[in-house]
Parts: C-alpha cells; structure tokens; sequence
C-alpha cells in the first residue's frame, strides 16, 4: 500500500527539510517550472481525477478553472487548515508529520493559477501545525523554493500564515475570507463566487490541506499513476480516514480511496474494542448521515457514499458501539452545530436551537409522539440556509429519523432514555 | 502562535502594542492578528483597549467589539490563572466527555465557564479540539491530558493542577 | 435586457437585476425582510425563496440571485409557501406576540407577512428573549426582543451613514444588534436605522404612542431645513404633524434623511408658535387683528416709501420672496437683500463674474458619478448631512477618490483612503490658487484653458502663489499641494464641493471664482461628475438668489442694518430672518434694529428679532402653504399644505398680498399665478409649471459663460497668543430654526467650543468645563468640547443658538482671534 502523504522520520516525530528533500521532495516543483506551463499542471490535476478533501469533493481542476485570468490585479490562494468539526483531524496528523509536501503543493497550485501570495488559515488550537508550518516556510524559502524568483524561473510566491481566532463557520470558504480580511466569518453572499471575486474582491482559489498536499505526487509520477492508487477503478488516489470512538486503533491512516468501510475498521483500526460491538458510524465527519452495519461493503469514495446515503466528507469516521444512544449522540452534533451558527440567516439562527431543544426533550423522556414529524419538517426547512452549515447539522438527524426512527420512539413511548441509567 | 513574551509593565505592554500596529501599518485588515496579539499581551481583551484598537485601525468601536465577541479564541473577561478546557465533541462524549465535564464541575465548586472567586482556575468546554484519536481528553493550560477512564482522568487534571500551582507558574 | 420567464409570464429586466428586482419590476410581489434597494445585498431572512427550473427546481433567495437568459422562476409553489411559513414560525419562536402595544403595527413586515401566510397557530413554542429595552436617549428606542436581524440598521449605518453605531454582537442564538459593550446609543441621530428596521426594534420615541400608523395621513413635502431639497413625507393626524413617514422610494436619496430632517419637525406643531398679530402699545406687544397690523404696516411703508427695507429668510417660497420684491416695488424702494448679503455673494457675485450665472453648474447626482471629489472644508458634512451620505456612498461604494481641504478634519476625512489637508484658517484662497499655478505650470490644463477670457490676467496674478510660497504661509507642504493639483487635474472626472451659509463669512465671490477657475482650467465642466458645487445654507437659498431677492440697485443686507442706525431706513420688514442671532456682530445688529423707526416681523416664533418689532406677524410654516423651493443644484420642487394654517397663521404670499392691495396694487392671487411668471421670467425655470414639477420637481437649466477671474486673497494679520476661532454648522442644526426641533435640541442643545486636545492641556480644560472666550468685539462663555479632528490653535464653534450666540464675538471676519479663559 503506497502512502504518499503520511510520513514521518523513524522516530515518529515531525519530517526535517533535509528528509523531505532527500526523499525526492521539491522535485515535482523542479519539474513544474522547469518544463511545464501552468496550463499542463492545472490539466495534470484535471486528469488525475483529484476531489476535494474537505469534504464536498468537488474536482479540484475544475475550481482552478473557473478562475478568470484576464482580471487586472492579484489572485489568491487560500489553505483552508480550519479543521474544526468533531471527529476530523486529518490536516492536524498530516501538518504534524509533514508539513512540506503542504508547501510544495501550494507552491504547484500558485504556478499553475499565477498566484503570488497564497495564505495558510490554521484552526485555533493546532498550535503544534501551524509552528512546524513556520519553520518549514523558513526553510522552503532559505532553499529557494518560495521567495522571488523561484529557481530562476520567475516565479515568485509569498506564503503567509492566519492563526484564526476560532469559529466553525471558518471553514466556509467565504467565511474563511471574511475572517482573513478581519471581519465576522460570516459566510459572502454568491454569486460571485470566490474564483472571480474573493479575498479583497479578486479571484481567490480555496483548497483543503489534504487536496493540495496531493498535487506534488500528481506531477512528480503523473496523473495515472497517481488515480491508480485508488481501490476502485473509480476512485482515485489515496484518502486521509481519521478514525475515533470504539475500535481498537484511534488513528489517522492514509488508504487507498474506495477501501471498503468494513475493510477499514477490521483492518487498520483493529476492529472493535473489546466488550463493543459495531452499531454504526458517521462516516465522513459530523455533517454526513449515520452508516449502519448494513453499509459494511460500501466502498468509501464520493459516488458509492452518496449512492449509500451518506457523503465521504472529510474522511473522519466516528465509530459507535451498542451502548450507545442514538438520539443523544444527534443531540451532540445539533449541540455543535447550533453553537457554531454564525446567527446570520433565519433557519440556521433560530431552527437548530430549537432542534437542540426537541432532542434534549425527547432524550429527557419528554418527547410527543409529533416530535419526530417537527423534526423531519426542520430537516427539509434547514436546507433552505443561507450556507452549507445548517444543512450539514440535518445529516445526522437525518440519519437518526431513516435508520433509528424505533429507538427515537423508544424514547418517547417509555418516557426515558433506553441507554440511561 | 504569536512570539508570546512576559511584558511586565502597562508601558512596555502599550509599547509592545503600538509596534505590532505599526507592524501592521495599521489596517483594518489586521484587526484579528492584532486581537491575538492583544490578548496574549493582556490575557484577554480590555473594553478601553478595544476602544484605542478601534480608533488607531480607523474602525467604528462597535464592529472590533463585534468581531472579539464573534470568535471563540476571544475574551472578553480575564480568567483563571489556570484554565483547564474539557472536550465534549462527539468522540469524547461517546466515551464520557460529558461525565467528565460534569465531575470537574463537582471537584472544583465552580460551573463551566466559571472563574474560582480566588482567580486561580477557571473551567471551560468546547465541542472538539481535533485530538479525536485521544478521547476523552482535557486540556489544562496548553498540555493535553487523557486517559481511560473519566476517574483516571478528573485525578490526572487536579495532580497537574497541583503539580502547576506549587510551582508557580503561569501559562 | 435579458429574457425570462416569472410565474408562467414571459418578461423582460435589465441585464444586472436580481430575480427580486425583475419580479418586482414586473409586478410580481416576493416577499422580503432583508432586503434593501439602498443596501448591499444579504440574503438572510430565507423569505424570498423562489424555485428555479434551472437549478433543479432548488429554493434559492431572490434577492441575491442575478438572472440570466430564459430563467424558468416560480414564485409561489406550494412548496414554497411552506418553507416562507417555516421561516416565519421560526422567527416568532423568541418574538414577542406585543403587537397591541407595537408602535410598529399596521407597519410592521413580520406581522403583515404573518398575516398574509396565515401563520394563525405557532406550533412550536420555545423561550422568547429577554433583552433589556435601550431607553437612554429621547429619539430612538431600541427593543432587541423584537429584532428579526435583518441587520438593515446596521448595515445602513455602515454603508450610508458611515458611522458604525450598530454592529452584529455576538452569534448563533445569541446573535444581536448592539453598540459596543452594548452600550447606549450614541451617534449622530439621523435615524436611518428606525427608518428601515421591519418590525419594533427600532423606534421613533417622539411619536412613541402618538398614533397608530394607519391613522396618518401622508403628506409629502421638501424639508425645510437646508438647501439639499430632500424630500420628506409628513405624518399627520388631526392637524398635528406627528412624525415622518420614511419612504424608500422618495427623492434622488430615497427617503434617507438627517437628524433635523427626521427628527426636527416639532417647529411646525410647536406650542411656542405665534398665532395671532401683535402690536407694540406703551412699550408692549398686545394683541392685534390681522386688519390692524396690514393697516399700520402699510401706513408705514407709505411713509417710509424708498427709505423702507426689507430682509427675508431664504426659506420662505420662491412665490412669497417674488411678492415680497413686488411689495418693495410698490412703495418705490429698491433696499432688500437675504442672508446677510454675503452668505450668497458665491452665487450671486461670484459664479456670476467667473461662469455668467448665478448657479452651480453641477448637480448633487454627480456626487457619485464622479472620480474625484474635492471638498472645501469637512463642514460639507454637518451642512448638508444628505449630501454627506452622497459622498459616503461614492467614496465607500464606487471608489470615488476624496480630497479634503480645510482648517480641521471631520467626519468626512475618515472614510476610507480620505485625503484631509489641513490649512491655516482663512488660507483657502491661497491654496486654491497655488493648485491653478501648478496646473497651469505643470502644463496639466486643458487645450481650451488658454482661449477663456482672463486668462493671461489669471496666469500673471498667480504667479505669487508658488506652491513653495503659499505653503509656508498655509502650514502645508508644496508636495502636497502638486500632489492635490495633479490629482485634481489628472482625474477624468472631478466634482468640486463647498458650503456657504452665514457662518462661513469666508466662502465668499473669491472663494467661488478660485474654485470656478479650476475646473476652467482644467475643462471640467458642463460634464457628468464634473463642476463646482456651491451649497448654499437654507432650503431655499438658491431659489432666493434665483428670485433676484439681493441688492442689485439698492442698499444690501450691511446698508440696510447702517441705514436703520444712521436713520436713511425708515421702515424695515423682516420676513423669517433673525439677525439679531444669525447675523455677525450682534451688538450693532441689535443697535441698529432698536434704532429704526418702525420695525416689522413676520415669523413663526418670537425671536430674539420679533421681540424688537413694533408689529409681528405669525407667519405659515412649509407645512400649511403651498409654493416652491430650489435646492442648491437647482431643483426646482412644489410644496403642498400638509395642514391647515395654525391658528390665525397667515402665509408670507397672503401678508404680502394684502400690503400689496392695501397699498393699491394688485398681486398675483394664488403661487399658481406668480409661479406662471417665475417660469416665464426667470432664466433656467422656462416651461415648468406645478403640474409639470410633480412629486420629484424638475431642474432648472444652468448654462454657463466662464471667463477666469482674479480671486482676492484675504489678509490675515494673525494676532500673536490668539487662537483663530471659525465658526460653522453643528451637524443637527439648520441656522437658527432647528432650535424649535426637539431632535435637534435633543442632540445638540447649546453653543461649545471645540478645541484640541493640545490647546485644552495646555489650558488645562476639560471636556465641558465652562470657558470664556474674548474677541475685541466681547465675550461669551461656553461649554469646552475636547476633540482630536482639531489642530493645535484653531477653535470651532457652531452659530445657531440664541443664548450662547457666537455673533456676540465674531463680526463677520472669517477668522476670529480670541483668547481663551477659565
């Protein structure tokens, strides 16, 4: 199994330059600007099949794309490192271990959209990702790999870091864009969207950390290759799966994309830990419906996902045993989630705190029997928000009505919680 | 982080103030890297320091008061010398998050998002810290703690605590 | 225009309009919250959900979404409605049910989108808010427990007001609009945040349970305060002018108002309104009937014949100032002028030498056509606050570039990339001419500069102000000045901005014909975004220099007040003026008016001038006659009676129409009929009648003739240990009548000193101490007022109040040198 991201010097710490290096690091940005026009890496990327890894996985070449060339003024790249939803810390391991290839690939990204500041936006809290960023930024630039005139090919790159100051809605791509020209991170009114006018109304691409630490090894052993990497002839590449809740090995683990779910969770998390058994998992993040045992053979790419009811999202896989309630496990997401609206449009403000009021009702033994008929109606209204956040929350809650309706009713008929002491 | 330094006095604190403003060449654009720069200076944001920020950025005082008050990473009261923050994002929650945040509450007398009246400690929650792979999990101050068990774990944050206290040190 | 269909209806919109504006364009209703024609859009409420085939029959806002070719949009599916409801159940979840005690019913858009969605039953029930009521201040209550955070207040104070009072506090849940540590409010009170709130946030407390809003009658009519001509709609019930009425749709600054626009309208219904004629008896002013005074008035003026005057405000009607004129032609005499007789010489003696007529060859829209603006003075903002929203917008919205030059910074030098240069008071004329020095030198004038009249005088008049010259002796630098001169010059379009008005003695013909020459200069004129701007003070001030209400023959405003000390003005009528407050040098003023044999006022109050009167006369306020005013870009706009005339009030037209038929003359009979003979006489106003001018009136063309003309510098014997005092306009006032307006009054309620804060540590005065301040003419004391736009010797204070009257001390210089004390 080839691991292109997740790599680390022997004794598990942070890789130094010099081993990234010595690895072959840097060498597909030597290839770029040595004989490639920016046009050939954005078609490479095409090619390659490369789906956001942020968790709507939308084909990364296409968003470079859509950026309009002929407008006067810079363009911009933006890092989107604001991993902050519960169960995912992909970019955290991936920073923590290598931060280079992050480097390398935004250096690609910059050549092939002629952008000449890019920006790093790191989550509040990932102190240790954002240190190894600097020093690593340090060292590109010592080395010639950032600065003006990027090995003599006059190609010049300035890449900074924003520390956010915390807020879940920063992941929003124009939140993100709010928060870097120091507002409220509330999310932009589109269109426009962001490719044409963005960071201080110019064209501004907005790529998860993951997506653009794959794009050096899309260059350095081209796009077929790289697809090839994939479990599936569908798939393509290798995916980050942050693995936490009941299995043997809590885990960050770069697999083949389309690995099977069963696959995962036998294999590389070790199974279950003891005393536990499978009752289901969130299998992309906090915002994607629950999987179920029945789901067990789902390959765990974009298209079969979706086709399961679910969505690969960012590849952060919550996993719950028997003991487990359901119903307060929702009410743990809708909790997140109505605490990190930005209070900006009405169903988002004002339908998840009510949402968090009905499930802390019905697993307080005080639901009506027309509670899981309001809350369905919620999960249609919320997606009517002004941005993906609302109707992310409907996923688990969406999961919750369709695949544990009976254990909502349980709630409700014995007036308790099943799982309660 | 932000170069975080020990700046004793109120002087060297406006001094150290005025540069990173300069620094900055005073744009509104600057208004949260100066707020975190702010904050590690004073420890949390002081209502007339909002106000110099304001109109030295050129920003009416209501919106820097409106952006401090819309991230987490803001206060705008100071807390406790030591902080300890419990996580109850999903992954901690389904393996005693909660519990824990509950038993911290009853060792130290204080509610979540509460201050010890002595302003030794303060206790808080957030929904994830992205350190899934360790739940359950505290943080006190900057180190992360974790164990097995919600009682292994409560004992593990008031040794640290103990262990902090005696030495006298501050975060 | 692009092709699309709406509700099964095939139409048509223009190429950037949303899906909302092309519906409403074709009469197609969405229902909305959120949205703002005037406001960026936002897109929060999810009320205007609307399906587009095209997007898979998705719910997208219509009010952010642009429309493109053969658009398939459904209004109102059944699904549609459902989610429209939703949005509406989830607002009343933490909205109080108050609407008995809502000033905002019957106006409110959440409880007529309630009503008209038939959101009868909330099925859902949670806490409602507990938000403590802000009451702190007598204009606007804010009740947070109401708001839907459409975030329209805080988003028109930002993007129109520029000022930032209200923000977005806080998020998710907790969400609200709030000042900073949720103080109180504390701003500049022009109220637009009341204006546009939908529901019961924001309110009106002086018309706090006053009425139910569909018990007004609207009424729409033009402030009366200063010469922008905003338009306003009165709202009025049993005679009373209760309020006013906000109307997106009113007016080139929709329905946008000021502090004394919005708030200022008491005056009207004030208890402290004259209401019968008064006669002077044994010393005492008694009760008189209207048949009385005519006849002792016209008795008068008889006498008097040439040696009668008169001075009338620029507020009255252009109907009224033309009947005036007749009067004084009837009893021979040619003596009347307004404003002091210097407030308008910019216009009348200035424009008219440089350009031929005396007009602004330039409109209040070029504002935000142009690409650069040159602003004389910061004052620009607190004169003329609508304008001020003009330049906010262009400045903020369409990266129009700004330059400042004044004797201290203000409001406007805070908008973004706001360029101030702060010269030494009274230096203006210098510096403008430095600039025609650099753009004539730096060959940056335009091919047909060389051609205009004057020139070659200009060209060797300005060759002492070298910018190295003229910028030691105004505290600025020659780099700047080139700087200023280029930009000015380069610009494809510049606009020029200056106010006149009675406390600006130093905006005078010179300053007018420096800046005339600029835009000569460099050929900009008689172009979109371009020309100078003159605006003048009073709501009719351009319409009274219109009229021909100035000395041309006989004595000015200056003779007229000697005449009445040295005995060659007999008889003098004063119609709606108040010298004795507002013109400079109050002690000969008052000398003077107590010398003259026989003195008239008609005015809405007992000024400090009536009460000197042998006879006075209430007179109508805007809001009982009918007539017309004329902005400062000469719009020419028709006002109506909103009520009817207070008491035994009688309009100006009528009093002069009777002394005019007591005299043996015959006037014109109605404003109708005078304004016939405006159109057919006076030049730009040719073809306009009453129904042509219609709710939005109509401009009156300005065509100029510019010759260069030589601008008089002033000499400024600077006087060693003084301060230069200026005088000017506080925001909230409008010369001395907004002290009969409770917002203004409220706001603003006395004369002050502004100085900075060097001066007042060095004086050690603190803010609102007492202080003293002493010109040669006398002294008076007055609340300090400690502020960082002030630079370091130069003192500002506002004119408008009767009490604290800062004409005690200046005498009409425009620079007074005082000294200050505890």
């Amino acid at each position: 199994m080839t691991q292109i991201l997740l790599r680390q010097d022997h004794t598990g710490q942070c890789l130094s330059f010099g081993q990234y290096c010595d690895a072959g690091g840097f060498e597909a940005l030597r290839t770029a600007l040595g004989g490639m026009s920016p046009n050939d890496v954005q078609q490479a990327v095409i090619d390659s099949g490369l789906r956001g890894r942020g968790g709507a996985g939308f084909p990364t070449g296409k968003k470079w794309s859509f950026v309009p060339r002929n407008l006067p003024g810079p363009r911009y790249l933006i890092c989107n490192c604001d991993e902050m939803e519960p169960g995912t810390y992909k970019d955290r391991v991936l920073l923590e271990q290598n931060p280079h290839i992050l480097i390398e690939g935004m250096a690609l990204t910059c050549y092939a959209l002629g952008v000449e500041h890019a920006f790093i936006f790191v989550r509040r809290g990932y102190e240790q990702a954002a240190a190894n960023l600097r020093t690593a930024i340090g060292a590109a630039k010592q080395a010639g790999f950032l600065g003006s005139d990027i090995l003599g090919s006059g190609f010049s790159l300035q890449l900074d870091i924003h520390q956010s100051a915390g807020r879940y809605i920063c992941g929003e791509e124009t939140a993100l864009i709010n928060a870097l020209e120091g507002i409220r991170a509330n999310p932009r009114v589109k269109p426009p969207f962001p490719a044409v006018k963005g960071l201080w109304g110019q064209p501004t691409v907005v790529n998860n950390v993951e997506t653009l630490a794959n794009i050096p090894a899309i260059i350095a052993h081209g796009p077929t290759w790289w697809k090839g990497l994939a479990a599936t002839p569908e798939a393509a590449g290798t995916k980050l799966f942050c693995i936490s809740g009941h299995v043997r090995n809590t885990e960050c683990f770069e697999l083949p994309l389309g690995t099977p779910l069963g696959k995962i969770i036998d294999g590389p998390c070790g199974g279950m830990r003891p005393g536990s058994t499978f009752k289901a998992c969130i299998p992309g993040g906090a915002s994607t419906p629950y999987f179920t045992r029945e789901h067990w053979g789902v390959a765990m790419d974009f298209d079969p996902v979706a086709k399961a009811g679910s969505r690969l999202g960012t590849g952060g896989i919550i996993v719950f045993d028997q003991n487990t309630c359901m119903v307060a496990a929702t009410l743990n997401l809708t909790r997140f989630y109505a605490r990190e609206s930005c209070g900006w449009c009405t169903p988002c403000r004002e339908g998840l705190p009510f949402l968090v009021h009905t499930l802390e009702k019905i697993e307080q033994g005080l639901g009506t029997e027309s509670d899981p008929d309001i809350l369905r109606e919620h999960v249609h209204a919320l997606n009517y928000a002004f941005c993906a956040l609302a109707p992310g929350a409907m996923g688990p809650v969406e999961g919750l009505l369709r695949l544990f309706e009976d254990e909502l009713r349980e709630h409700i008929t014995k007036g308790r919680c099943p799982f309660g002491d | 982080m932000i170069p975080h330094q020990d700046y004793k006095t109120e002087a060297d604190r406006h001094d150290a103030m005025e540069q990173i403003l300069r620094q900055h060449r005073h744009s509104p654009d600057a208004l949260i890297e100066v707020l975190h720069f702010a904050q590690e200076n004073y420890g949390y944001l002081p209502r007339e320091l909002l106000g110099r920020l304001a109109e030295q950025l050129k920003l009416p005082p209501s919106l820097v008061y409106g952006v401090a008050s819309f991230y987490h990473g803001f206060r705008l009261e100071p807390r406790g010398r030591h902080h300890c923050t419990v996580c109850t994002g999903t992954s901690c929650h389904i393996k005693g998050g909660t519990a824990l945040l509950a038993e911290l509450e009853r060792r130290f007398g204080i509610s979540c998002g509460e201050t010890a009246p002595d302003g030794s400690f303060s206790l808080d929650s957030v929904r994830c810290l992205g350190v899934c792979d360790l739940a359950p999990l505290a943080v006190l101050d900057d180190d992360i703690i974790s164990a097995e068990t919600i009682d292994a774990l409560a004992d593990k944050v008031c040794q640290c605590l103990a262990e902090k206290s005696s030495t006298g040190k501050s975060p | 225009m692009v092709n699309l269909t709406i509700d099964d209806k095939q139409v048509t919109a223009p190429k950037n309009a949303t899906i909302y504006d092309a519906a409403k364009l074709n009469g197609i209703k969405i229902p909305i919250l959120c949205h703002d024609s005037k406001l960026k859009p936002f897109g929060a409420c999810r009320m205007c959900l609307v399906e587009v085939e095209q997007m898979k029959g998705r719910q997208i806002p219509a009010c952010t979404t642009p429309i493109t070719e053969g658009m398939i949009i459904r209004t109102a599916t059944p699904d549609i409605i459902k989610a429209r409801k939703m949005v509406l159940e989830l607002l009343l979840l933490n909205h109080p049910i108050d609407c008995p005690v809502c000033d905002k019913a019957g106006d409110c858009d959440l409880q007529n989108l309630t009503y008209e969605y038939e959101v009868n039953a909330n099925r859902f029930a949670d806490a409602k808010f507990n938000h403590v009521i802000d009451y702190n201040n007598p204009l606007i209550e804010r009740d947070m427990n109401r708001c839907v955070l459409c975030g329209k207040c805080a988003r028109i104070c930002d993007e129109i007001v520029s000022f930032g009072a209200l923000t977005f506090m806080d998020r998710g849940i907790e969400t609200k609009i709030a000042c900073e540590f949720e103080a109180p409010l504390n701003c500049e009170f022009c109220g637009s945040c009341v204006s546009v709130c939908p529901v019961g946030s924001l309110l009106a407390r002086p018309f706090k349970f006053k009425a139910r809003f569909w018990a007004l009658t609207n009424q729409k009519t033009v402030c009366s305060y200063c010469g922008t001509g905003c338009n306003l709609t009165l709202g009025v019930k049993d005679n009373k002018v209760l309020t006013t009425v906000y109307d997106e749709n009113q007016g080139f600054h929709k329905g946008q108002l000021c502090c004394r626009g919005r708030f200022g309208y008491q005056f009207i219904n004030s208890e402290r309104r004259l209401t019968t004629p008064l006669v002077r008896k044994n010393g005492t002013l008694v009760e008189t009937t209207w048949d009385e005074a005519i006849e002792v008035i016209a008795a008068k003026m008889k006498t008097a014949g040439a040696s009668t005057a008169a001075l009338a405000t620029p507020r009255i009607t252009n109907e009224e100032l033309i009947l005036f004129k007749e009067l004084m032609e009837t009893v021979g005499s040619n003596n009347y002028d307004h404003s002091a007789g210097y407030a308008h010489a910019a216009l009348t003696k200035g424009f008219v030498q440089s350009l031929g007529v005396a007009a602004s060859p330039a409109s209040i829209l070029d504002v935000q056509k142009t690409d650069l603006l040159l602003v004389i003075k910061t004052d620009t903002y607190e004169t003329h606050p609508v304008v001020g929203f003009e330049i906010n917008m262009a400045v903020k919205n369409k990266e129009v570039k700004l330059n400042i030059l004044s004797d201290k910074r203000g409001k406007l030098s805070k908008l973004p990339n706001a360029k101030t240069l702060i010269h030494v008071p009274g230096t203006e004329i210098a510096v403008i001419n430095a600039l025609a020095k650099v753009i004539v030198d730096e060959k940056l004038a335009d091919g047909t500069a060389a051609s205009v009249p004057g020139f070659a005088e200009l060209e060797k008049a300005l060759a002492a102000f070298t910018p190295d010259a003229v910028a030691a002796q105004c505290g600025l630098t020659a780099a700047d000045i080139k700087q200023l001169a280029t930009d000015y010059a380069k610009a494809e379009k510049a606009l020029i901005l200056f106010p006149v008005g009675l406390p600006y003695p130093g905006h005078n013909e010179d300053l007018a014909s420096a800046l005339a020459n600029l835009a000569i200069l460099t050929g900009k004129l008689g172009k979109e975004g371009c020309g100078v701007l003159c605006m003048a003070e009073k709501n009719n001030s351009q319409g009274a220099v219109d009229m021909g209400f100035y000395s041309t023959a006989g004595m000015d405003a200056g003779k007229i007040i000697d005449g009445c000390a040295s005995g060659s003005v007999k008889t003098l009528f004063i119609a709606g003026e108040n010298p004795v407050v507002s013109y400079p040098d109050h002690t000969k003023i008052a000398a003077a008016l107590d010398k003259v044999d026989f003195l008239v006022v008609a005015d809405l109050f007992m000024t400090e001038t009536a009460a000197m009167a042998d006879v006075v006369l209430p007179a109508c306020s805007f809001a009982e006659k009918e007539g017309t005013f004329t902005s400062v870009d000469r719009r020419v706009q028709h006002i109506k009676p909103a009520i009817r005339k207070i008491g035994q009030c009688r309009s100006d037209f009528e009093i002069f129409g009777a002394l005019i038929t007591k005299l043996g003359g015959k006037p014109s009979a109605t404003p109708a009929k005078t304004f016939e003979a405006i159109s057919s006489s006076v030049a730009g106003y040719a073809g306009m009648s009453y129904a042509s001018l219609g709710e939005t009136g109509a401009y009156a063309a300005v065509s100029v003739k510019p010759s260069f003309v030589v601008p008089k510098t002033m000499s400024l014997a600077s006087e060693s240990g003084k301060l230069a005092l200026v005088t000017g306009s506080a925001l909230y006032h409008s010369g001395t009548m907004s002290q009969y307006g409770e917002g203004p009054m409220y706001v603003c309620p006395e004369g002050y000193v502004e100085l900075s804060r060097n001066d007042a540590s060095k004086m050690k005065i603190a803010e609102n101490d007492l202080v003293i301040v002493t010109s040669s003419k006398g002294s008076i004391k007055l609340k300090a007022k400690i502020s960082m736009r002030m630079p370091q010797g130069v003192l500002f204070a506002p004119y408008h109040f009767s009490e604290t009257s800062i004409n005690r001390i200046c005498s009409g210089a425009p620079v007074t040198w005082v000294s200050l004390s505890k």
